[in-house]
């Protein structure tokens, strides 16, 4: 790539330029505007629309074309996606601040530096560039759950994913390094995601591949890698929780079935390394849903316990990218992805916000006895707790019911039906640690002492999550006609 | 025997120093119990694998490893800076910095 022929498309990263000034003015702001008030937060909050309605302008998605010297792709639907987590990560964050939290203004900055990164990682297409930006939205991840500084199980939850979470950056780069080494020694660019199918069945950069992948399974709490996961959401902020559950877990999954749809497993040769490949992460996947769900049958701590499920979460979706390799389907891959991604946001975001609303600034020891004679507090809170444990749950007509339902018939013409079985299983143990949730909400007895509060936009949020958890799937359905 | 390999071999002679530093850091990074020390072993990982890095560069002459390494550089010190900053806080909080005491999170 010689220099003079690099293009600086500016307007192909508007949205994530949007963020990072916002986020610098959010900053100044913060230092000059008086303590605890909100005024940064709702700033930030238009800060965030406007960056999505600049990403669904934007002319890049799926346009196939790169920019800045093929170093960023086009634009994808994760962009939206992230955004909108970052904008529920905002508005939980105002019931967060208004009962303690500190620093409001601030947060809000480094969650929209985080959201640019994660945006840019996706849309990565060099994997130096791609380091960057994960770098990047990791620092900001650490400081985002040490956010409540005063507490230790706060600062603890940052610790250990520091230290987890360095170790995977150091494994990513030493891929890198093997990669690089590989592509100087066969004279190709083999760090552009486009020539990874030459890279096949050379040992050097199947070590460099192996080590990369395995560093984002790390981010994603895959089965080898998923200690930190239940101790870092329990830790941290609920907001931040929510953020690491969804945002981070998405990015890490997008990015896998990415790289993974640059690889053409049709040419000769290629059909033993593909079937390695399907096999390993067809293992990863499922040690990963029984480690999450028979981890989460003991747990009694709502936030220990979306630690389990997430996990759990992971391994359905890695059961996708199995099938995205073993099949090579694109465009049923990018619809399952994220359909399934929609519904788990839904949900999760649904049920963190009912997390959010117990009163106090650590939400590091919610139990289930907390949540008993909940339904004659709240039923607001109540219903958005039922019907959002339903859909994690898989329960029909929730969009998690769709979800689970379109990774399995990607599995099924996948072939992998030994990965169906385990996957139902587990989605059967789940139906158990769920309603054990629930059943302790719809308890009449009385016995939660716990303070819960309804704030101002609570409740259009929570209608809106629940409503899109109930109604999506079968509006997608219809829409789709599958 | 394989000394001997190394020395004659430029790209084995960057290359497995590279691969020693990334093991003793991953190594302590498991199994030292202070905080302040398995930080350093990360940091360690970090250059072992920029210098596995710069090892190729050097070897096929090309600059971009070279350069990319400053990029590593700026990211490892902004980790650097949190990463005490959380180590320090932690420290304020409960009085300790060893894993052993590490308990506030669990059932």
């Amino acid at each position: 790539m010689e220099l003079q022929n690099i293009s600086f498309d500016w307007g192909s990263v508007a949205s994530e330029a949007v963020l990072f000034l916002c986020a610098v003015i959010a900053i100044v702001l913060s230092a000059f505007s008086r303590k605890e008030s909100s005024i940064v937060q709702i700033f930030a909050m238009f800060g965030i629309v406007a960056a999505l309605f600049v990403e669904i302008l934007c002319p890049t998605i799926g346009s196939g074309e790169t920019y800045f010297g093929e170093m960023l792709t086009g634009a994808s639907s994760f962009g939206c996606f992230v955004l909108v987590c970052a904008l529920l990560t905002g508005l939980m964050g105002f019931g967060y601040f208004a009962k303690g939290g500190k620093r409001g203004g601030e947060f809000m900055a480094v969650l929209m530096i985080c959201t640019a990164a994660m945006m840019l990682f996706v849309r990565a297409n060099n994997l130096m560039f791609a380091f960057i930006a994960l770098e990047c939205a990791t620092v900001c991840l650490y400081i985002m759950a040490a956010w409540n500084r005063e507490r230790a199980s706060s600062l603890e939850a940052a610790v250990k994913y520091l230290v987890v979470s360095g170790v995977s950056g150091c494994l990513f780069l030493l891929g890198i390094a093997f990669i690089y080494g590989a592509g100087l020694a066969t004279s190709r660019e083999l760090l552009y995601f486009e020539n990874f199918t030459a890279g096949m069945g050379n040992g050097l950069f199947m070590t460099g591949f192996a080590l990369v992948v395995s560093a984002v399974l790390f981010k994603v709490a895959a089965f080898p890698f998923q200690f930190w996961s239940p101790d870092v959401y329990q830790g941290a902020p609920t907001p931040v929780s929510a953020f690491f559950a969804v945002a981070s877990k998405a990015a890490g999954i997008v990015f896998i079935g990415k790289i993974f749809t640059f690889i053409d497993f049709s040419g000769g040769g290629m059909f033993d390394i593909s079937e390695n490949i399907v096999f390993t992460i067809s293992v990863i996947s499922a040690a990963t849903i029984l480690v999450g769900n028979l981890g989460a049958i003991t747990q009694i701590n709502v936030k220990r316990l979306m630690g389990f499920s997430g996990i759990a979460n992971a391994g359905y979706l890695l059961v996708a990218v199995a099938a995205l390799i073993k099949m090579g389907s694109m465009a049923f891959f990018e619809l399952t992805l994220y359909f399934y991604l929609a519904a788990y946001m839904f949900a999760n975001y649904g049920l963190f916000f009912v997390v959010n609303q117990f009163q106090g600034d650590d939400d590091s020891d919610q139990t289930f006895a907390d949540y008993r004679g909940m339904s004659r507090k709240s039923s607001l809170l109540e219903s958005s707790l039922v019907i959002n444990l339903a859909s994690l749950a898989g329960i029909p007509p929730t969009a998690g019911f769709f979800g689970k339902l379109l990774i399995l018939i990607m599995a099924w013409y996948a072939q992998l039906y030994w990965l169906m079985g385990v996957m139902v299983f587990g989605s059967v143990v789940s139906i158990y640690y769920y309603f054990g949730w629930m059943r302790a909400s719809l308890d009449f007895a009385d016995g939660g002492e716990r303070p819960l509060r309804e704030t101002g936009a609570l409740a259009p949020t929570l209608y809106a999550l629940s409503a899109s958890t109930l109604f999506f799937g079968v509006i997608v359905f219809f829409l789709v006609r599958l | 025997m394989t000394g001997v390999l190394i020395m004659e071999d430029s790209l084995a002679k960057f290359l497995f120093p590279a691969l020693m530093l990334f093991a003793t850091g991953l190594l302590g990074a498991m199994f030292k119990r202070n905080l302040i020390i398995i930080f350093m072993c990360v940091e360690l990982m970090l250059c072992g694998a920029m210098l596995a890095m710069l090892a190729f560069a050097s070897e096929y002459g090309d600059i971009r490893g070279g350069v990319f390494a400053f990029f590593v550089m700026t990211i490892a010190a902004a980790e650097v800076a949190v990463g005490l900053a959380i180590i320090t806080r932690l420290f304020v909080v409960d009085g300790t910095i060893s894993t052993k005491n590490m308990n506030t999170l669990g059932d």
